[in-house]
């Protein structure tokens, strides 16, 4: 087991992570995705004493039913547990700072989704892994099934080259009160107070001071599976957003539905389409689809495949009717992380690709505004 | 009863299904400049008459039709306006010109001959899609915000990316939507500057005025074989999805499965027909006007401008022009 916090490149391959959950403030899957395999051990809770009373209560919920301490000091919390990795699940706008911290600590990274709301929060962590030699993994879907089948199929050359490639992604959850359903001189919903309401069914991806749309939610998701799959980066897009759905997301002006055109390398053409497009528009968690054109033929994958049905009599109607089977993403995450550790490599999705997203999202969003095409910087 | 005229390549689109099934109306002339092909087609839906053109059909027989039905012809807006000037009633399957200028010279055509004029853009009649329509109409789905179309065909298919495919399916768009969009971009696959019919990939993305926005992706180059359609309509309390995808059927002969798609038949066509001879019959406009044809006709001219340009296009009243 490794007893320093230094980088542990080439370091003993089998050996356990200890890891400091800084913050868990969202519903826990990345901590409990990485927990998931036996080589990352959890070890401590930690956070900042100046955080409000929800954050420290949520994070000693999640320390009490791991069996851990929660320590109310991050720094002291890295000296005292020998952990080498650090699990950052707080508040988007507090994503890169926590791991910014972490880094210069030594510890490799493993941070929720979005990477940051600004993209000079995201150039910090690039810098910061970077010059700490410090491995990265921002987290992600690109281990389901249905997506390593796109990429096997992709790579077979069973379409060729591919030309064009298409993910519409959209989450059948509600998100509070529909637009409209206000009455007159109702005050505006309250982003945080939204966010951490949705906390009891999972729904606060967005939780956090600063509101944030669909594009800035979701987008890592489709982007990722948009970048794993052409291996090519976006340059342009053009965008088009509205809040359709939800009154928080009016009140707030943010949206939560979004069509981007991308203009990727090698003349690559694709499109997003994102939405949370409330719990009544589909039987499952969403519609998500990914299309890709080839120069020998087509390719048309569900994500959601393979799955298996369920209904019976009385079930909640907001129960997913279909279950998804055979997911491995967690574990495969955690091998692919482990592996970088180990060899130096790279992992899937490293802060150099995470700063690359979050730059075409914040490109969507001003393409949206102006009507304007915006390049990716 | 209707007396109806096919002219040009009309064949394999109506058959002994659609001949039985028609109401108030009979097939009695084809024109069709392939002579076997006429023959065959007459053979099908039951016309004693076969000529080579429009032109030959109103010397020799103008007394012996009543409306037209015209598709896949060269120059098909001087072939309506020859029907429209002989007081004839009009369906144009193919786009119902190639320019709003041509477009508009129909439309005149058409209502100083008072007769009806209907542009078939059949797509609508689609079960699929006209189950959208109706379950949108409803009002279930709520305000429409985002109608999705991927449209796979393969390059050898007699639907090459054209004109009139594209504005079939902005005719869907505009149609669901209830309105013309007031922004769009769009692209082909590999140089900017090409021009849509050239080209066998198509992306269009458009914005409507009360926050709705469509994508649609065209392809002609799929191989041999079968396309691909897929549409969605996400309403603000509700959406629908007609896909392919999930209907399909699954044939195992060996190795893996083979995906058979799922026909939905040719019942569009026969009610598009049925719509085109019930507007004459009604003496009322059809469901698809020229003015729908010609908005169709006008947002092709626009993605056209947009993809020469590489910028996006705005609507100004009742133009669009780059941003």
């Amino acid at each position: 087991m490794s007893s320093s916090n230094s980088p542990s490149f080439g370091g003993h391959h089998g050996s356990i992570f200890r890891c400091a959950v800084l913050s868990v403030v969202k519903h826990a899957y990345v901590p409990r995705g990485v927990a998931s395999h036996r080589r990352f051990e959890l070890a401590v809770v930690a956070d900042d004493r100046s955080m409000p009373d929800w954050v420290h209560e949520r994070n000693q919920e999640f320390a009490d039913e791991n069996n851990i301490p929660y320590v109310q000091d991050v720094e002291k919390a890295v000296r005292d547990f020998n952990v080498q990795v650090a699990i950052v699940s707080s508040e988007a706008e507090r994503h890169c700072d926590l791991s910014v911290r972490a880094a210069n600590a030594g510890l490799h990274i493993v941070q929720d989704k979005p990477m940051s709301t600004k993209i000079s929060e995201c150039d910090r962590v690039v810098d910061a892994v970077e010059r700490n030699r410090v491995k990265f993994l921002m987290w992600n879907r690109n281990f389901l099934p249905a997506v390593i089948h796109a990429q096997e199929t992709i790579e077979s050359g069973a379409i060729g080259d591919p030309y064009a490639i298409h993910v519409d992604f959209y989450f059948s959850k509600d998100s509070g009160p529909p637009k409209g359903s206000g009455l007159p001189g109702d005050p505006p919903i309250n982003w945080l107070e939204r966010q951490i309401e949705a906390h009891a069914d999972g729904s606060d991806g967005g939780v956090g001071r600063e509101p944030m749309g669909e594009l800035k939610v979701e987008g890592i998701y489709p982007l990722a599976y948009i970048r794993m799959l052409t291996g090519a980066e976006v340059q342009r897009v053009f965008a088009r957003t509205t809040a359709h759905f939800h009154q928080a997301n009016a009140d707030n002006d943010v949206e939560d539905l979004a069509t981007v055109t991308l203009e990727m390398e090698r003349n690559i053409l694709g499109t997003l389409c994102i939405g949370r497009i409330g719990a009544a528009s589909h039987p499952d968690i969403g519609e998500i689809k990914i299309h890709v054109l080839g120069s020998k033929g087509g390719l048309v994958i569900s994500e959601a495949r393979p799955e298996v049905a369920v209904y019976y009599k009385n079930q909640a109607p907001k129960e997913n009717r279909n279950r998804r089977l055979a997911i491995d993403n967690d574990c495969l995450l955690m091998d692919d992380f482990a592996r970088a550790i180990d060899t130096g490599a790279e992992t899937i999705l490293n802060a150099r690709a995470g700063r690359a997203i979050c730059a075409t999202v914040q490109a969507a969003v001003d393409s949206a505004r102006s009507g304007q095409l915006v390049d990716v910087i | 009863m209707i007396r109806l005229a096919l002219i040009g390549n009309h064949r394999s689109e109506y058959n002994e299904y659609a001949v039985s099934r028609l109401h108030e109306a009979c097939f009695v002339a084809i024109a069709d400049c392939e002579c076997e092909r006429a023959t065959a087609s007459a053979k099908i839906v039951g016309a004693s008459i076969i000529a080579d053109s429009i032109e030959e059909l109103l010397v020799k027989h103008a007394n012996e039709f009543d409306a037209v039905v015209i598709r896949n012809t060269k120059n098909s807006h001087l072939v309506a306006s020859s029907a429209a000037d002989a007081g004839k009633h009009v369906l144009i399957e193919s786009s119902l010109a190639s320019s709003t200028e041509l477009a508009d010279e129909v439309i005149e055509k058409c209502r100083a001959a008072n007769v009806r004029l209907m542009v078939g853009h059949s797509q609508r009649f689609l079960p699929a899609v006209a189950t959208i329509k109706s379950v949108l109409d409803s009002g279930v789905l709520g305000a429409p915000g985002l109608l999705r179309i991927h449209h796979w065909e393969s390059s050898d298919s007699n639907n090459r990316l054209a004109r009139h495919r594209v504005s079939s399916e902005m005719d869907l768009a505009i149609w669901l939507f209830a309105e013309p969009p007031s922004q769009i971009y769009a692209l082909v696959r590999g140089h900017v500057a090409t021009a849509v019919e050239s080209s066998d990939y198509l992306q269009v993305h458009l914005g409507f005025p009360d926050g709705g926005m469509a994508l649609i992706d065209y392809a002609a180059t799929l191989p041999h074989g079968a396309g691909y359609y897929s549409i969605s309509m996400i309403g603000s309390t509700g959406a629908t999805y007609g896909d392919d995808h999930h209907n399909m059927q699954l044939l195992y002969g060996g190795g893996e499965p083979t995906a058979l798609k799922t026909a939905q038949g040719c019942g569009h066509l026969l009610a598009q027909l049925q719509e085109f001879v019930d507007s004459i019959v009604q003496n009322r406009d059809p469901a698809i006007t020229g003015a729908d044809g010609r908005l169709a006709i006008q947002v092709a001219q626009a993605i056209d401008l947009s993809i020469s340009s590489g910028r996006a296009v705005h609507r100004n009243g009742e133009r669009y022009e780059l941003v």
